[in-house]
Order: structure tokens, then C-alpha cells, then sequence
């Protein structure tokens, strides 16, 4: 369901907002960004010497910004808008085997096909302190409740409301107005791409 | 011949032989935690979910191995525990894939022997590959202690206690899950804005307050004091309200019995001009006990919360909730 969202988003896109950004086709590598997003100083304790950490405060600030993250992606708040904010400008939003949402307009285009139901659920998110700001690592599952088409599992034969599960790789940076996501990764299911690199 | 220095020590050590009593009788400092333990050790939990579950196949339980103490004892279904991390590690590199660990609830407090100790609520779930289905496959409670070596913090025991292993749930004590740290000296204060201090406490409240509504503790007591004296719970339209004592009903009138019913996720906290507004969601999964039982998923919540920081911490002074259903 994710993937099939990013793709109409995408290719909705293309056609509306900037084509001229448009996107490689389903299953191209990911476009990378060269705009370095603002940063407000600082973000973690890093020295050539040493490597880089976060404070407390960072933990808790980026574990509220995947908080509201999925919040604002499931009530396609001010038009996705509110989604969109918890990314950089130049921030992507790429799933595997599928293409790169990038930007503001595009990310909040994929929000905005939500409203009024709990479906984004995150757990075990681990954060790294990382030379750019903190890696994160999480998981996500679509469970979709009260959407008004689906049914429990209680019965036999009842479909699932659990639509899918993954995994979310993100490279996070400090700006001007607090920790943003500028690329998020989604793997479907349970094993971690061979692409990425691993927990330090 | 002894130097001033050798002397010193060799009084001193004479002295120590003297009176061992007035050093044994000394009172242990008191257990702490700072903020950044908080945090260090939520990574530590995160990284032995992410081995296990995806990186185990890759690494070789390296991710894994990371997670625990060369020593450490894990107390699994298995019928023999496991031992150290090396040998942890050996079992995560040969499970079966698509496992995926949905840890919540996960209250830390400080240990006497300045580790620190856990509680927290275990979701099991198999994934495909490719994302999908999804089956929940069980879940339990998890009660785990943490050392702090030279690597950072490390799992030195954990103690899995599926759903039926036990006649009721372990709860945690009442105790638990209520030491706030102190700030981090280095935190720059920021006028009407939360510190880390204050995220940790707060977060650690909703989960006293999950649990408290999933064991109906003291007669629900234990869900009620999460509330101010005056706090109010209040369905989003209305309809259902409750307030002051009366919140001690809530557990028993959601639940039929304590279980592990509650997995909150998506939480967020800002500051405000009364204290902090706080969003979570909820999932309310049942749990069967016994293999190959029917686990389902009966609903969710999203909460809205006013807190205000008491005397006593931090409280909810007013819920708003919107109950989802998974039935259509």
C-alpha cells in the first residue's frame, strides 16, 4: 500500500507540481540531494578526534519528530503540509523498489491522500549519532483502524487490519527550526537491504 | 625502607584492616540514572530488536552481540538459557527470519549497583519478505537489567515470560518507573520549553499510565494517579466523560481482566503555556495464550492530553480520546 501511495504520489507529481524534478522510474536508485539543509550550529558533539554523539535532548526532540511525523502523515494534516515540514526542503522519502518523493510539495502530495484514520505505527526506533546529525532506524507497520473498509481479525476468514510491516533507514539533520528528516528509506518487510550500512 | 608515599598507603591500608565495620556500613550512594542513560539504553533495546530481526542473516549476530555484556543471561522459551553474548548472538544468527520485535511500554529505573533494571511489553510479529502479511504471532513482558561498561550500556540479563507462562502478568512494582534524572548540566535551559528531564518523565507517565490501565493495579489506583486530583477523561465527542476518583473505574470497565492490551506508539510531546499537550496512539491487541492461538487486534486510541508538572511530577489534567475500531 505504501509503495502503490509513493508511486501515484510521485506520478502525480511529475505531472503537476515539478517536472523538471520528476523521478526516475519505479526501481531506480534514489536521487540524492545536493543542497545541504541550514544548520543551526552544532547539532552533536562531534571534534575530528572523537566521534560524533548526541545529547539527551536530541534523543528526545528526534524521537518527537517521528512522533509527529506519522501523525501528520496519517491526518494528511493542512494538506500534508504538516508532514511535509518534518523533512528538510530538499528532503526524500524513497521505498524500495519504488521512486523518490522529494521535497516539500511532493512529500506533502502524499500525505494529503489521508485523513481520519489510525494507520502509521512505529516501534523499536533506534537512533545513532552519525557525522550529519543521527541515523534512524525503525519500524513501521500499516494497521489500518476505523478507515471504514476493513474488518478485524477475529473471525475466520476476516481480513487483517495489518496491511504491511517494514523497515525505516533515515538520515536526520539538525536546521534552523530543530531536527528534520532529509532521507528516509523504506524497506518492506524484515530483512534490512544489503544496501545499507549497518548500525555502527 | 618505606617512603612518605609508602607509608601513607601502608597507614592507610592499616587503618582500612582496623575498622572494616565503618567501611561496610557505609550507605551506598543512592541508584541514579542522567538523561543520556535514558536515552543510551532505548538504543541498546533498539539495536537487539534490529539484530535479531534484520541484521542477524547479514552480520552473524554481530548487531546482536553488540547488545549484551560477554556475560550476560538470556532467559528464553528455550529450554536452557543463553549464555554471554557470543552465544546470544549464535542463536539470533540461526532464527528463523521474519521475526520482528514490537517492544513498548518500557519503563527503566536505576539499579543499586548502578546498572539499571527494565519492564516493558513484548509484541511478536512475522513478517514476509516483501512487507507482507503481517501475523502477530504472540507477545509478554520482558524484565531485563543493564551494566554500563567502557563500550557504553550493555544487557546483562533478560527474562522473557511469554502470554500463559505465568498465572497473571508480572506487573512492574509500584515503585518502578518513577525516577526522573536530573537535566543534563549541559542542557541550555530554554524559557517555556521542555528538557530532556521533562520528556523522560512525561513518557515515562503514559506508560505507568498504559499499565496502569492494562493490570488495573490497586483497585485502578495506579491508573488514576497519573491524573491530578481533578483530572478528566473525556471521549472526543463527549459522550463519555470521567473525572477525580471516578478514574479509577476506567481499567475494569476496558478490560474484562488485567492483560497486556495496550502498545502505544507515535508519541509526541510539546510544551505549552500550562505545561506540555501530548499525542499517542494506541493499539489494543488480545493476546491468546498457548502456540498457534488466534491473537487479534481490537481496536486503537489516539489520545490528546493537557499535563501540568506537580508537586508529584508530572500529571494529566485532561485526556481526550478517540476510540478506533478494527471491525468495520
Amino acid at each position: 500500500m505504501l509503495n502503490n501511495l509513493i508511486t501515484i504520489a510521485a506520478l502525480v507529481s511529475w505531472f503537476i507540481i515539478a517536472p523538471e524534478a520528476a523521478l526516475a522510474p519505479a526501481g531506480a536508485k534514489p536521487s540524492r540531494t545536493t543542497a545541504a539543509p541550514q544548520r543551526a550550529g552544532p547539532a552533536h558533539q562531534e571534534t575530528a578526534s572523537r566521534p560524533p554523539t548526541l545529547t539527551a535532548l536530541d534523543y528526545a526532540e528526534i524521537q518527537m519528530l517521528y512522533g509527529r511525523s506519522h501523525i501528520d502523515f496519517d491526518s494528511g494534516a493542512e494538506r500534508g503540509r504538516a508532514f511535509a515540514r518534518t523533512f528538510t526542503p530538499d528532503g526524500v522519502f524513497v521505498a524500495q523498489g519504488g521512486a523518490a518523493v522529494t521535497g516539500h510539495q511532493q512529500l506533502a502530495a502524499l500525505a494529503a491522500r489521508n485523513a481520519s484514520c489510525l494507520q502509521t505505527w512505529l516501534t523499536n526506533l533506534m537512533i545513532e549519532p552519525s557525522a550529519e546529525g543521527a541515523i534512524g532506524w525503525a519500524y513501521v507497520w500499516q494497521i489500518e483502524l476505523a478507515c471504514g473498509s476493513r474488518s478485524a481479525v477475529a473471525e475466520p476468514g476476516a481480513k487483517s487490519p495489518v496491511r504491511e510491516g517494514g523497515t525505516y533507514r533515515d538520515v536526520i539533520v539538525k536546521t534552523a527550526d530543530g531536527w528534520r528528516f532529509k532521507r528516509r528509506s523504506y524497506t518492506p518487510g524484515h530483512t534490512v537491504s544489503k544496501d545499507e550500512k549497518l548500525p555502527a | 625502607m618505606l617512603t612518605p608515599m609508602r607509608s601513607s598507603i601502608a597507614l592507610g591500608g592499616v587503618v582500612l584492616l582496623l575498622q572494616p565495620a565503618a567501611t561496610t556500613q557505609a550507605p551506598a550512594p543512592p541508584a541514579t540514572l542522567t538523561v543520556l542513560d535514558y536515552a543510551e539504553i532505548k538504543t541498546v533495546v533498539g539495536r537487539y530488536n534490529l539484530g535479531w530481526d534484520n541484521t542477524a542473516r547479514l552480520d552473524n549476530g554481530a548487531q546482536v552481540a553488540k547488545a549484551f555484556t560477554t556475560d550476560a543471561i538470556f532467559y528464553s522459551p528455550a529450554p536452557e538459557p543463553w549464555l554471554g553474548s557470543a552465544g546470544i548472538a549464535a542463536q539470533a544468527a540461526k532464527a528463523k527470519p521474519g521475526i520482528s520485535h514490537w517492544v513498548s511500554n518500557l519503563i527503566i529505573d536505576p539499579a543499586p549497583d548502578g546498572g539499571a533494571t527494565s519492564w516493558s511489553s513484548l509484541l511478536l510479529t512475522n513478517v514476509a519478505d516483501g512487507g507482507r502479511p503481517v501475523a502477530f504471532t504472540g507477545g509478554g513482558i520482558l524484565h531485563e537489567a543493564f551494566a554500563k561498561t567502557p563500550d557504553g550500556w550493555r544487557l546483562k540479563y533478560r527474562r522473557y515470560e511469554p502470554v500463559g507462562r505465568t498465572p497473571t502478568p508480572n506487573w512492574p512494582k509500584a515503585e518502578q518507573g518513577l525516577f526522573v534524572p536530573a537535566p543534563d548540566p549541559n542542557e541550555r535551559p530554554r524559557a517555556g520549553r521542555l528538557t530532556s528531564s521533562d520528556y523522560i518523565a512525561i513518557e515515562q507517565l503514559y506508560i505507568r499510565n498504559n499499565i496502569g490501565l492494562d493490570s488495573n493495579a490497586e483497585e485502578g489506583q495506579r491508573f488514576a494517579q497519573t491524573f491530578t486530583p481533578d483530572g478528566v477523561m473525556v471521549s472526543e465527542d463527549g459522550r463519555d466523560r470521567t473525572e477525580g476518583r471516578m478514574l479509577a473505574q476506567v481499567p475494569q470497565t476496558v478490560l474484562k481482566e488485567p492483560a497486556l492490551h495496550t502498545w502505544m506508539t507515535n508519541l509526541t510531546i510539546d510544551s505549552s503555556r500550562e505545561g506540555a499537550i501530548g499525542h499517542a496512539d494506541i493499539l489494543n491487541a488480545h493476546l491468546v495464550p498457548g502456540p498457534n492461538a488466534r491473537h487479534t487486534i481490537t481496536g486503537g486510541r489516539r489520545y490528546t492530553d493537557v499535563l501540568v508538572k506537580t508537586r508529584e511530577g508530572w500529571r494529566f489534567k485532561k485526556r481526550t480520546y478517540k476510540a478506533y475500531a478494527a471491525a468495520p
